[in-house]
């Protein structure tokens, strides 16, 4: 047992097995939240300013950290600059997973000082900035070339960075196989009903063709049970290198579908962007080799 | 081989990786059991549970229930000196609407449009125990005068109801928005939820109304300048 446990410290502690995709992550992340709060601005001061006409109360959170709301929001200008500093600077990587917790922390705050505002995307978010705090994303696309640490230090930092990035994979899968298994528990799911209310209501009505789709039996009950399937088995499938790619995409194909139908774009793309995670740093570095070649080579070259 | 070298690295980093190891399982075990027995851990171990929710909330029942009904917060305003003569803004559809007319970009429309769906619903919550209380109280009038009766008890709560104010801020806000005078006028908040043609209502304990429509808070009338 213990043998076996040393075996995988070892594994884990000799490379950074995700080091491009959470490069990626990384970026995707930080751009994310600062298009959040640049769409957000107009509202800032409803959201945040004390002269908001929504009352909030004090988050735990905002407790735990010993930081009073009032003062908060009096401040918030300041608090939401300090928010898209982190940001940036854990875009260029500067600072490391120093840049990373600073970020998590800049964001929960700003989370606790209207915990009313927020839907799943957001929630996803933060819960990725959460594993940014403890990977080593920082081996590509910074500002400063990246130093590797001396070989027992780095093959710590690589071994706890491998262990937050699964933990990131593993969390996605999580989110699937439960939503996926909440379903199978309500009766309407079971039915072949579930997808028919949800097209039904009004609150995800996006356009006018989803109300027309609901009327569709031979529309809705063959996706009911596609999404059930897709969700139980996606978190086991994944794992395999024959089926990831499929059921990557099918995946894919559903979030399409809940933004086609729905316009929910945050976890549509929150979601999305873990998908690389899924994929080795040598197939990713393919991939792009691929797609720069396609982009630029084939271009120049019919020139 | 691997394991030998393993065992040649200093104590130190071998008890880092092992406690890592440890966190890791820890924390998976923990987050278990916080999405698919949140109730359990928080019976057992409460503080654990605190602590946990402090820094990540892990809520993934993306759409299990779906709703069988569609609610609709009604903002009735109406003339204090021609009360016959109202005007009813569907707030829910001025959301849903600003919502797909500024997709993909609408997160602050989609955000606002969650925050109503919520404090509705605990408005909802906190008017169904009023109403079951005056129930038990008194069994022999119409559910609709319990509906009213109880609105009328939880918009009069002091200190406010954070929801009920919040509801009727974001309400008001609306009117601004749409640029509606409000001089001489008085308001009303409705709630009311639309059931889904396909649902068969037979659990339904309220009046039900054009058939399909139940209401569930029916707020009493307010001045819109409280001196008038």
């Amino acid at each position: 047992m213990i043998k076996k446990l040393d075996l995988l410290i070892f594994q884990l502690q000799q490379e950074n097995k995700k080091a491009v995709a959470l490069a990626f992550v990384r970026i995707a992340i930080s751009f994310w939240f600062i298009k959040e709060l640049f769409f957000r601005s107009p509202a800032f001061e409803v959201l945040y300013s004390p002269n908001s006409y929504l009352k909030t109360k004090q988050e735990p959170i905002l407790k735990a950290l010993h930081l009073n709301i009032d003062w908060l929001q009096s401040h918030y200008h300041w608090v939401i600059s300090v928010c898209i500093i982190s940001s940036v600077i854990h875009i260029l990587g500067i600072g490391k997973n120093v840049g990373a917790i600073a970020m998590f922390i800049c964001y929960s705050i700003l989370r606790g000082m209207n915990a009313s505002f927020g839907n799943t995307g957001d929630e996803m978010c933060l819960l990725i900035a959460f594993y940014m705090c403890f990977v080593n994303s920082y081996q590509y696309a910074t500002l400063f070339k990246y130093k590797p640490l001396s070989p027992k230090l780095q093959g710590l930092y690589n071994l706890i960075s491998n262990l937050a990035a699964y933990s990131m994979m593993i969390n996605l899968c999580m989110a699937y196989f439960y939503t996926g298994y909440f379903k199978l528990e309500n009766k309407f799911w079971q039915q072949g009903k579930g997808l028919q209310y949800s097209l039904y209501n009004e609150r995800f009505h996006a356009f006018d063709f989803a109300k027309t789709l609901a009327t569709k039996s031979w529309f809705y009950v063959p996706l009911n049970y596609a999404i059930l399937v897709f969700e139980l088995t996606m978190p086991f499938l994944v794992w395999f290198k024959k089926w990831r790619n499929k059921v990557l995409l099918l995946m894919f194909l559903m979030h399409c579908y809940i933004y086609c139908t729905m316009l929910i774009f945050g976890m549509t793309f929150t979601f999305l962007m873990q998908y690389p995670l899924f994929y080795t740093n040598e197939e990713l570095k393919l991939f792009y080799t691929k797609v720069k070649y396609k982009l630029f080579y084939t271009k120049a070259s019919s020139t | 081989m691997e394991a030998t070298t393993q065992n040649k690295l200093p104590i130190a980093y071998r008890t880092i990786s092992y406690v890592a190891i440890c966190c890791f399982l820890i924390y998976w075990i923990l987050t278990s059991l916080i999405i698919g027995l949140p109730k359990t851990l928080k019976k057992i171990s409460p503080k654990t549970h605190h602590a946990y929710t402090l820094v990540i909330r892990q809520n993934w029942h993306l759409f299990s229930n779906p709703s069988i009904y569609n609610k609709q917060i009604l903002f009735v305003v109406r003339q204090i000196k021609n009360p016959q003569k109202t005007d009813t803004f569907n707030i829910t559809r001025y959301f849903i609407s600003q919502r797909i007319a500024r997709a993909p970009f609408n997160n602050y429309y989609d955000n606002l449009d969650h925050v109503l769906f919520r404090i509705s619903h605990y408005l909802e919550t906190e008017n169904i125990a009023t109403l079951n209380k005056l129930k038990k109280q008194d069994s022999l009038q119409s559910n609709l005068w319990y509906i009213q009766q109880s609105s009328k008890i939880s918009a009069a709560q002091e200190p406010p109801i954070v929801h009920f104010t919040n509801l009727l801020n974001i309400s008001k806000q609306v009117l601004i928005d749409e640029k509606i005078h409000t001089v001489g006028k008085e308001y009303q908040l409705v709630i009311k939820n639309n059931y889904i043609p396909p649902h068969k209502l037979s659990h339904i304990e309220y009046d039900v109304q054009d058939g399909i429509v139940v209401p569930c808070f029916v707020s009493p009338y307010y001045s819109f300048n409280p001196h008038d």
